[in-house]
């Protein structure tokens, strides 16, 4: 009997923290809505509200049933259920791909090499992270906590620096643009990334995964947006807004000494993150399709959930505007409600509902 | 690639015995002692130092039986053929005046029996002195080895300021000897293993009883017992029938010049592999971070310890990203130069007329020649190719403005950083090549991705069923001790460490 | 089968090593250290003066007269016109990022300013962290000056660096015009440089006079360096420094230890009033006497109140002025109005001349002396 990969929690979810950072890095604020320094601090905080809440049915799933993932629970409960669930999940899963390589195309294409070929460095990511993924879990796992280091040093590093030019007086007033344009963006940013669809679909390779590890994890996150947010403002103010990237833009100024001009090494290092990123996508993309036809071809389902996500990525990765629309179009919204809100209720009635049945027939 | 090459010596050697017409070696041992010799005659066929002594003792006749060159001749004379001739038998039966020899001739020295021809063989191999007796169908014999042997001497790969003076040599018994002073326990086991098809070489698995896993003993016992392999030359060539995976620029397995340190890794529930005919002996599970590890850690103060330890991980990171780093940032990413020195830096490129790719590239294949030449050339004309790579290379090629001035400096520094981790330099020596080309291609970000690449692969290594990369990932708070660091003995000698017990070792598939 | 599989990635990233382009390496790259925009009014083109690093020569190949830069004038309609017409002189491509001064002519009004300015912003290799300055009179006359074989653009920022360290300017970042420049009611600040003529030896050089406040909706107006120092008391910008007071009782020079000010905002009757309130330490450097030991402790007393006096009176001038008469909001009132009562801004936004003008400013110094130097103290009869 094949045993399954396990990894740690802490191993699982710095996965999905690097995934974070890297759309924390690769936000465009212009998307959203008229940049207001205070309004993308809260907006961080509405972020983290809005992922407490939709976190909560994920967190009852794993508590009730740690070794299962959804789509071994919705079996179950139906067999076309589970399915059906693979399905929309490998869309899912192929869509927030698509995403982030297109968010990736444009950053480098933009501020890191806008004078060589896009598709080109698209196509490397995509092999490499199709071998990582190739390689497994266990790999990722490992991998994930030694690329934490340096990411994370690179974080401390440009938040530290930023300190000397720190202005209160570049943050605006609350709320002034619009009420409801910040809360809007506080959804979309919590929804624009699947991060919390992967933990009830890898649970089986999580070893004792509890819920506080997913608290914690949602923590660790907003608290970096939110400092990340209060530096851009307050370091960058207006010209925060003038930038594609504020992120990036806050990077270039971090300095440190005779230590200057690192920004080409902090980026380079954040999309390393994109890598794992992908890697663990075309991972789930891997392990839906195996559930769904019911046999193991790991190469061969890399290799087309890699080619998906590569050719999807071509149309996209020129064009800033039509990347807006899709990331502000409901069906981000949707995707992620359906696949980290609906369905895990969904399932654990119908679960509820079965042995019930069972019961009465007993 | 043996086979092919013993082909073709039997060729041209001996053109006129083909290989199916030689004799293969007789099942038994024949009772007619003329028959024992014929068939011996037959099988070593045109071999000048097969000896056969004979004689007879009351009346029954002897045979000795050794290799010229392999047996002590004064020894064997003294306890083994003198004794035998000057004996008084007290019968004329054969089988009893065998068992008389046997009992006698015990006390001098060692002696075995043998009841097949192929055993006499094997121990004629060996350096043994066989003793057949005619109307007898066994054969003894005594342990009068006595080739050439080198003497236990300093280690020349792993030379440490304060630990001990020996290193192994190439006799597999004196080996064991050596571990078996540093380790005083009845519980350390030493098995035989004969490997390689024609070289049927002595190997010997040693490991604690106690503290080793079983599982990965009789792991490493299955896969020596069922090498596919003709001839062992050293080390190096069981490494690929141990490893997990064969196609990764690291392994998992490690070797060592110096017995104390094989003790050592013993004591922590390792299994550690002698080779006969060579002083590298092979220890299991091995992981990354002891590339960085030497034995002065274990006996300096833990401040310099973790000091050294860190230097070494540094240097192996210059060693291996340096040069693609200095690429990526000349061809993509010129603003991490200093202000102060882009200016020089640029003039000196000016001249140059290869991309920093090439010539990165060139510069570094010109190195590993001069390395290699350094190793292989005779000592005498070592010189000679020092002066040359230092006027030529240093020199000249920067004068003639063929490469640059920061290009020679980072090679300098490489070469440096890479003789500081030995045991690395076979990887460090190709992905350096790799980086290269990946930083002329896609600047900083594809040596970021390169190194994302290969810590992807070395994360998902094993080594039996040790992850390859414990105790740093997954963590292990106890091994990270002596990680990264060296907590110093007060912390680390608590409790001794078995290697199996570290964290994410895969007995239930799990990572926790 | 495995052997294709090898080659292949093999052969791709050979062919693919030779499609990059090759341009972007470094000795194909005009290394720029400094520029400096000017704005020819009767053509009706931009004028810039590119300062580069010389890389013919190493820095040991030179000699010590030689100047390691190059310099060279480009035109064209627009900045990036400009800027690309000088890679077709020169056969190089220009590197933004060791750029270290952009200087702005007096022949640039502050909106022109603004849409040079616009090509550093978007392009990807010009860092946000430059420095900006305004010139006195030609741009291309600062860059141009003997450095005494130093990089020009480096002595310019180091003099703005020093100057601003004591206090005689500001420092402005691209990033930080910019974000200045994006407010409604603000208008941003750039040192001064001008062009001066040393005597002994007879070279020119560059001295840094003050600052320039600019706004498209204003003039621009310029502050002398007493000024500038007033202007950083107000903003909390100040370093170190030093000023000299001089009245009935006591003269000394006095050198800024630190200071901090804050500043807060209320409403009265509808109408915003700012009570800044500063708190300086300074250290007595040199006491005007015609002896050494007349120092005593009344006179701390007495230098403590001139100081502080001076200080509120240069702050208060510096206010009056710019509020009531140049109607320039350096100082960043609105952007604090809008901060705290953003109604109350939207409404005095609409005319914020007359806004300002009728805002209420109330300045409070404290000074107090840390150290008196070396030289002791007469103890007062008590």
């Amino acid at each position: 009997m094949e045993l399954t990969p396990k990894i740690t929690p802490f191993q699982f979810y710095t996965i999905l923290f690097l995934s974070r950072v890297f759309a924390m890095v690769t936000y465009v604020a212009s998307f959203m809505t008229q940049r207001s320094s205070t309004d993308e601090v809260i907006m961080s905080l509405i972020m983290g509200g809005f992922l407490l809440l939709t976190a909560i049915p994920t967190a009852i799933f794993i508590k009730k049933d740690n070794t299962s993932s959804i789509i071994t629970r919705a079996s179950c409960v139906s067999t076309v259920f589970s399915k059906i669930l693979c399905v929309i999940f490998f869309i899912q899963s192929l869509y927030f791909g698509i995403i982030t390589s297109v968010r990736f195309g444009i950053f480098t294409g933009s501020v890191m090499f806008p004078d060589i070929n896009i598709i080109f460095f698209i196509f490397v990511m995509l092999a490499a992270s199709s071998y990582i993924a190739y390689k497994g879990i266990e790999a990722m796992g490992r991998s994930a906590v030694i690329i934490l280091i340096p990411v994370f040093i690179a974080l401390i590093f440009v938040f530290a620096t930023q300190s000397k030019q720190f202005d209160l007086l570049n943050f605006t007033s609350l709320f002034s643009v619009d009420i409801k344009n910040t809360f809007l963006s506080g959804l979309y940013s919590c929804t624009r990334t699947g991060e919390l669809a992967f933990v009830t679909l890898l649970t089986p390779y999580v070893n004792n995964q509890k819920s506080r590890h997913l608290f914690r994890w949602i923590f660790a996150i907003v608290l970096t947006i939110f400092v990340s947010e209060i530096l851009i403002s307050g370091v960058l103010g207006n010209f925060a807004g003038t930038q594609l990237f504020s992120m990036y833009a806050m990077s270039v100024l971090a300095e440190f000494g005779f230590i200057e001009r690192l920004d080409a090494i902090i980026t380079c290092l954040w999309l390393l993150c994109a890598a794992v990123k992908i890697a663990i996508t075309i991972f789930l993309c891997e392990t839906l399709l195996s559930a769904f036809f019911g046999k193991r071809k790991q190469i061969l389902f890399i290799v087309i959930s890699a080619s998906v996500i590569f050719l999807g990525t071509i149309p996209l990765s020129g064009s800033l505007i039509t990347l807006a629309n899709i990331i502000r179009s409901p069906l981000t919204i949707i995707f992620y409600l359906a696949s980290v809100f609906l369905v895990p209720i969904a399932v654990m009635i119908g679960e509820k509902i079965k042995g019930r049945a069972k019961l009465e027939k007993n | 690639m043996f086979e092919k090459w013993k082909k073709s010596k039997r060729r041209l050697s001996d053109p006129i015995v083909h290989e199916d017409e030689l004799p293969e070696i007789p099942e038994g041992i024949n009772k007619n002692l003329s028959e024992n010799i014929i068939n011996l005659r037959e099988l070593f066929g045109s071999s000048f130092d097969l000896v056969i002594k004979e004689s007879e003792a009351n009346g029954v006749k002897l045979a000795f039986v050794a290799l010229d060159g392999m047996y002590n001749g004064i020894h064997a004379s003294q306890a083994v053929v003198e004794p035998i001739q000057n004996m008084n038998f007290p019968c004329t039966e054969p089988k009893l005046i065998y068992d008389h020899l046997c009992k006698f001739c015990a006390a001098e020295c060692d002696s075995k029996e043998g009841i097949t021809m192929k055993q006499a063989v094997d121990y004629i191999l060996l350096g043994c002195m066989v003793l057949f007796v005619d109307g007898v169908p066994l054969c003894r014999a005594f342990s009068v080895q006595g080739y050439p042997r080198r003497p236990v001497q300093p280690p020349e790969s792993e030379t440490q300021e304060n630990g001990s003076r020996e290193g192994f040599v190439d006799m597999f018994k004196d080996n064991v000897t050596l571990v078996r002073r540093r380790i005083k326990s009845p519980y350390v086991r030493f098995e035989s293993i004969v490997a390689g098809e024609t070289s049927n070489t002595s190997l010997v698995m040693c490991y604690h009883a106690k503290r080793a896993d079983p599982l990965i003993v009789n792991q490493v016992k299955a896969k020596l017992q069922n090498l596919q392999i003709d001839i062992v030359p050293g080390a190096g060539a069981l490494k690929p029938f141990l490893e997990e995976r064969r196609l990764s620029f690291f392994t998992c397995v490690g070797t060592t010049e110096r017995p104390d340190v094989f003790a050592a890794k013993i004591a922590e529930g390792r299994v550690g592999i002698i080779i006969d005919g060579t002083p590298y002996a092979i220890i299991v599970p091995h992981l990354f971070i002891e590339n960085f590890h030497s034995l002065d850690d274990y006996l300096n103060r833990p401040y310099y310890a973790a000091a050294t330890r860190l230097l070494k991980i540094i240097c192996f990171f210059l060693a291996v990203f340096l040069p693609g780093t200095y690429v990526a940032v000349g061809t993509f990413h010129q603003e991490i130069f200093p202000s102060e020195v882009i200016a020089d830096v640029v003039s000196s490129l000016q001249n140059t007329p290869f991309p920093l790719v090439v010539e990165s590239l060139v510069i570094h294949f010109i190195y590993e020649i001069v390395r290699e030449a350094g190793l292989r050339m005779p000592k005498s004309v070592g010189h000679t190719v020092s002066i040359v790579g230092a006027l030529v290379i240093g020199d000249a090629a920067v004068t003639a403005g063929l490469i640059s001035a920061p290009m020679l400096i980072i090679v300098a520094i490489t070469a440096i950083c890479s003789a500081v981790i030995p045991s690395l330099h076979e990887p460090s020596a190709i992905l350096r090549f790799v980086f290269i080309v990946l930083g002329g291609t896609m600047g900083l970000y594809g040596v970021m991705l390169g190194f994302t690449l290969v810590v992807a692969d070395i994360c998902s290594m094993n080594s039996f069923g040790v992850p390859f990369t414990a105790p740093i990932s997954p963590f292990d708070r106890f091994g990270a001790r002596d990680s990264v660091i060296f907590a110093g003995w007060r912390h680390v000698g608590k409790r001794y460490i078995k290697i199996q017990n570290l964290r994410g070792t895969n007995r239930n598939g799990t990572d926790s | 089968m495995k052997k294709i599989k090898l080659i292949i990635p093999l052969i791709l990233l050979l062919t693919l090593t030779a499609c990059m382009p090759q341009n972007t390496e470094i000795k194909y790259r005009l290394v720029i250290s400094g520029i400096g925009l000017d704005f020819d009014k009767e053509k009706g083109q931009y004028e810039l003066t590119v300062q580069v690093l010389e890389t013919s020569k190493s820095s040991s190949e030179q000699g010590k007269s030689e100047t390691p830069v190059a310099n060279y004038t480009v035109k064209g309609k627009t900045v990036a016109q400009a800027i690309r017409s000088l890679g077709e002189n020169t056969g190089k491509y220009p590197l933004y990022s060791q750029n270290r001064m952009i200087i702005l002519g007096s022949s640039l009004t502050d909106g022109q300013m603004i849409k040079a300015l616009n090509f550093f912003v978007r392009e990807y290799t010009s860092r946000p962290d430059v420095f900006i300055a305004a010139a006195t009179g030609k741009a291309s006359d600062v860059l141009t000056i003997d450095a005494g074989g130093e990089v020009p653009a480096k002595l310019i920022e180091s003099a703005i660096e020093q100057s601003n360290e004591n206090s005689v300017c500001v420092d402005t970042e691209l990033y930080n015009t910019v974000n200045l420049s994006l407010e409604k009611t603000t208008c941003f600040t750039l040192p001064l440089i001008e062009v001066v003529e040393d005597r002994i030896p007879k070279q020119k050089t560059i001295k840094v006079t003050g600052t320039r406040a600019c706004s498209k909706d204003v003039e621009p107006k310029m502050m002398s360096d007493t000024e500038t120092m007033a202007y950083l008391f107000t903003m909390n910008k100040i370093n170190t420094g030093s000023f000299s007071i001089t009245s009935e009782d006591v003269s000394a020079a006095l050198e800024i230890i630190s200071s901090k000010t804050k500043t807060t905002l209320e409403l009265k009757n509808g109408k915003p009033v700012f009570n800044i309130d500063v708190k300086c330490e300074v250290d007595v450097v040199e006491f005007d006497s015609e002896t050494f030991t007349a120092f005593s402790e009344n006179d701390v007393h007495k230098i403590e109140k001139a100081a502080e006096q001076y200080i509120k009176s240069g702050m208060n001038g510096l206010i009056e002025r710019f509020t009531k008469k140049e109607h320039c909001d350096i100082f960043r009132f609105g952007k604090r109005l809008q901060q705290k009562y953003p109604d109350v801004y939207e409404e005095m936004s609409k005319d914020w001349k007359k806004s300002l003008s009728e805002t209420e400013v109330n300045v409070t110094v404290s000074v107090k002396i840390g150290r008196i130097g070396e030289m002791t103290m007469k103890a007062d009869k008590k």
